[in-house]
């Protein structure tokens, strides 16, 4: 007879799609029932075929009871938790992907002064193209301060060295000075020019 | 009879939040108390109680709390029991089913008088 308990309940759980955890706590619960409605009429079942009849008559139809189960769960919930643990992986893989691409392609800055006022003002969103290995007059760039390495400032490219690939740049309309190659953050690509009132 | 499930159903959710209220149940339990409370009329589809039991407890109508089935067993059972929320459910449910039965009654009394 438990077989028969058994049988309806896969039909139960084929039907109701659960994740795995809900799954596993449904069908002991379900099994719970089943088993103290199978020995309530012990007395009058004596096969298996008469326990599932019995089952489908007072728990109901496996096919009707699984799904009514499954939608009371929550479809896109039971979605979510079966696919749980690949969503993670995924956004984890996400999050390492654009932490490499920001440390080596291109990244995302705010102008926070106005060194190259009124080409880009403070408060406009830029992006710095890291890879560029040539620059022209009048491109922006992104440089890193020799003073101060945590710190980034934009400026507008005046001549090349050629030997050295060394910058002559220009800030604060006139302010010239040398930026080393190796202080040269990137080439800035796109911008969104803040307006203020 | 589709609609006498239907409107079977409709009471199930009410009928399920008082017998809670009165005590913690597990779904056997439950299942037997309305049957047993309803001179049979609850009886069958036993099955349709645990999509309403888990639909309560995704609305935070009811709680579950694990209780073991007999001291020392090592099986766990889930028992149901009514939320405040599910109290207020229940007040609102009861209140409705109040109208309709006055509702139903007025009608019938005077048509069948």
């Amino acid at each position: 007879m438990p077989d028969a308990i058994a049988q309806y309940l896969d039909q139960v759980m084929r039907h109701a799609r659960l994740a795995p955890a809900d799954a596993r706590a449904v069908r002991a619960e379900l099994d719970d029932h089943l088993q103290q409605l199978a020995a309530d009429r012990a007395a009058d079942i004596h096969s298996p075929t008469e326990m599932l009849a019995m089952l489908n008559q007072e728990f109901g139809d496996p096919k009707e009871v699984g799904n009514s189960i499954a939608r009371s769960k929550g479809q896109l919930r039971t979605w979510l938790k079966k696919k749980a643990r690949r969503l993670v992986i995924a956004a984890a893989a996400l999050v390492m992907v654009g932490l490499l691409v920001r440390a080596t392609v291109a990244e995302a800055f705010i102008v926070g002064g106005d060194g190259i006022a009124p080409i880009l003002t403070r408060g406009s969103r830029i992006i710095v193209y890291k890879l560029a290995n040539s620059y022209s007059p009048q491109d922006i760039i992104a440089y890193q301060p020799v003073d101060q390495p945590g710190l980034r400032l934009l400026a507008i490219v005046k001549q090349i060295d050629p030997a050295t690939g060394d910058l002559r740049v220009t800030r604060n309309n006139g302010v010239e000075l040398t930026v080393p190659r190796t202080a040269i953050v990137g080439r800035v690509v796109l911008s969104t020019r803040h307006s203020t009132p | 009879m589709p609609a006498k499930s239907q409107f079977l159903k409709g009471c199930a959710r009410t009928l399920v939040l008082q017998l809670l209220s009165e005590r913690p149940m597990y779904g056997y339990e439950l299942a037997a108390a309305l049957a047993d409370r309803s001179s049979g009329i609850f009886a069958l589809g036993q099955g349709t109680l645990y999509p309403l039991l888990y639909s309560l407890e995704s609305k935070k109508l009811i709680a579950v709390s694990r209780e073991e089935e007999a001291p020392g067993s090592g099986r766990t059972r889930r028992y149901y029991r009514l939320t405040p929320a599910g109290r207020a459910e229940l007040q609102a449910g009861l209140a409705t089913w109040r109208d309709i039965a006055r509702g139903m009654q007025l009608v019938l009394e005077k048509r069948y008088a």
